[in-house]
């Protein structure tokens, strides 16, 4: 079957009145979460995933990715009318967005954002329909070594990339592969660290862990704001999409080069959305003629964020549907839910399951253009929906998240679960340790153990056979270089902040 | 203002050195307790307590390096001003929460949201509260638990805890 016949067949499993409800529903729940300071896209993920146990794999995806893509983008409206980023991932579109609110343009730089978050999508989207199914042919020669070796390259890039300090990334990131050693082994299924408890046996599960990590943490990080900032939205009436022809000709390059970065970022693990836009705003300046201008309230700046942040979406779904290795924290998320539905991302799933995947493709491609629509049209709406008071929200989003937790296998002890991983995940965070390492870690280790494992027993105990692979030696040697040039720079930067100090 | 400035780096400094000797001590129990896991015949070539050995080790040697690293480094590093946080509504938020898991257990979900949307809401609002934002609370804690069982149960058919008191 053709590419153009695979995705008609995708476009046809999505054309029901009920899936694209569901995508509908999701990207304007996204576009919430993505709007609201404190809430975040794997938090919208969290919190409906329990919804989606009944349905099937493409009902429940419609929902799970509509959030997914309607709150990468939801993050532009605070960050320019309010000058607060719904999400890290349009931080720098507060840099240019809001001062053209202040000068009565917020209803042009929300088009124009919401316009280039659709293009950003889209022309990342390309990317996947390009890659993944070559990818994924490629990654069905990997045997247990190459798993492993790409397991612990992505937790690497995870701990290095996600923090400010190497070993705090590292320790986090070990936080969370400790928790995935109790429970039954694999292999042999030796019980470990269950403490005669018998509800440990099934070890502790992926969703309780990200709804304690990242929603129930959320909500005690907003208990512990002791002044909550008033909300002062600017003017946002507009016509139109906000840039002229001749505006959407100069700005082509740009679009093109952070919709690059973006999808580049997305690939690689740890990075994400958070960090792309940053990356693709101070590109586009060092390209730009008149860097001058970037933050007094030019679109370039505007475009190469929006752009870039949306363009995450697509790249970071390359390595989860080729390789099962989850991108970011919303990207693990999505993991979860297909985990749940009985199906493992990685290269077999293009020839088993292949009706899915482009069944994705295409909702990927029907949630960007109802983000666009929704964003554009409902924007009175979503600002109504930012005014309920905290107080209110997010004991209801606390009750959901155990609600949540406690369908997935009908215990408490999930609900518990949820409670001790909020206290580690706030504990940690108070210290300075990021959180995304620790899901990406529970997630990783799993992978890492069960790989290492058998590309052991397949060698008799020889880990030099590791190395001895091209694909699994390559990435190791990158992995351990990696490390090597994370501990000279941080050195580095060390002992001149002490010379600096010194001097002063 | 030298002077509190390095007085308060001195005090991020020893936040590092505190969770690393925390980590530290939680690694050896870790390392100690893995060797009791029981081997098998299945898989003698690696057996279930190398992956947990490695991974404590690993804790243990970064919790040792965060500690030295943390101790070497002078009073002249970058200062981070502390945010102002209030630490007694994050407890009562915390031990509101165990407790709503412990009531869940006893009452079931409708009873036990009810009651902990209601002091949620108002532990986490105006203080004091209003006559008006009271029953606001209150109506809105039984609306929201009521759509939520109706939901979950009945359009989603999915099982919520039961009461085990009544």
């Amino acid at each position: 079957m053709g590419v153009l016949e695979m995705f008609a067949a995708g476009f046809s499993q999505i054309m029901e009145p009920q899936i694209l409800l569901l995508c509908l529903a999701g990207v304007i729940l996204g576009i919430f979460f993505g709007a609201s300071p404190g809430m975040t896209s794997s938090m919208g993920i969290a919190l409906i995933l329990p919804v989606t146990y009944g349905m099937d794999i493409v009902h429940g995806m419609s929902i799970l990715l509509g959030i997914y893509i309607g709150s990468i983008s939801g993050g532009l409206i605070t960050a320019i009318l309010i000058n607060i980023p719904g999400t890290p991932a349009s931080v720098a579109s507060t840099f240019d967005g809001h001062p053209m609110a202040e000068r009565g343009e917020g209803g042009r730089a929300i088009r124009i954002g919401t316009l280039y978050s659709l293009l950003g999508g889209m022309i990342s989207l390309i990317a996947l329909f390009a890659i993944s199914p070559i990818l994924a042919k490629w990654a069905l020669k990997f045997s247990y070594e190459e798993y492993f070796a790409i397991g612990v390259l992505s937790l690497t890039l995870i701990a290095s990339l996600s923090g400010k300090s190497l070993v705090k990334g590292m320790l986090s990131a070990m936080v969370g592969i400790i928790f995935t050693t109790v429970g039954m082994a694999p292999v042999d299924t030796a019980r470990r660290f269950t403490f005669g408890i018998h509800e440990l046996d099934g070890g502790f599960k992926l969703l309780p862990l990200m709804i304690g990590v990242y929603a129930v943490m959320e909500v005690i990080k907003a208990a512990d704001a002791s002044n909550q900032e008033k909300m002062e939205v600017k003017s946002y009436k507009s016509k139109g999409l906000g840039v002229s022809w001749r505006e959407f000709c100069d700005q082509f390059k740009n679009m093109l080069v952070s919709a690059g970065i973006g999808t580049g970022i997305g690939i690689l693990p740890g990075l994400g959305a958070a960090v792309s836009n940053l990356i693709a705003y101070s590109v586009s300046k060092n390209m730009s003629k008149h860097p001058e201008k970037y933050g007094t309230g030019c679109i370039d700046g505007l475009i190469a964020s929006e752009t870039a942040n949306n363009a995450v979406s697509g790249g970071a779904m390359i390595p989860l549907l080729t390789m099962g290795i989850p991108g970011d924290a919303g990207t693990a998320m999505l993991l979860a839910a297909f985990m749940l539905h009985g199906i493992t991302p990685g290269p077999l799933l293009f020839q088993s399951h292949g009706n899915v995947i482009y069944a994705m493709f295409s909702i990927l491609i029907v949630a960007n253009i109802m983000m666009f629509v929704v964003q554009l049209y409902g924007l009175p709406g979503f600002l109504k929906l930012l005014m309920i008071p905290r107080n209110i929200l997010l004991p209801i989003v606390m009750v959901l998240a155990s609600v949540g937790a406690f369908a997935m296998n009908n215990r408490i002890f999930d609900i518990w679960s949820i409670f001790l991983f909020a206290l580690i995940g706030y504990g940690l965070s108070k210290f300075d340790f990021p959180p995304a390492p620790i899901v990406l870690g529970f997630v990783l280790g799993p992978i890492i153990e069960l790989n290492f494992r058998r590309g052991m027993m397949s060698s008799y105990g020889n880990f030099a056979a590791f190395f001895k692979r091209p694909i699994a030696g390559t990435v190791l040697v990158l992995t351990i270089l990696l490390l090597v040039y994370q501990v000279i720079s941080g050195v580095r930067k060390s002992r001149q902040k002490t010379v600096q100090g010194e001097i002063q | 203002m030298i002077q509190a400035d390095r007085g308060m780096n001195l005090n991020r400094q020893h936040k590092d050195a505190i969770i690393g000797g925390i980590l530290a001590v939680l690694s050896c129990i870790y390392l100690v307790m893995s060797f009791r896991i029981k081997l098998t015949n299945i898989d003698p070539v690696v057996g279930s307590r190398m992956f947990p050995q490695i991974c404590g080790t690993v804790v243990l040697a970064l919790s040792t390096w965060l500690i030295v690293s943390t101790l070497r480094k002078k009073q002249t590093e970058e200062v981070i001003p502390e945010k102002q946080t209030s630490y007694i509504k994050t407890i009562i938020v915390l031990g509101s929460y165990a407790a709503y898991i412990f009531l869940m257990d006893k009452l079931g979900f409708a009873c036990s949201s009810m009651i902990y949307l209601f002091s949620q809401m108002l532990v986490m609002g105006k203080w004091p509260a209003k006559k008006k934002d009271i029953i606001v609370y209150a109506v809105i804690a039984v609306t929201a638990s009521a759509v939520i069982y109706v939901l979950f149960r009945q359009v989603f058919m999915l099982m919520l805890p039961k009461a085990r008191w009544f």
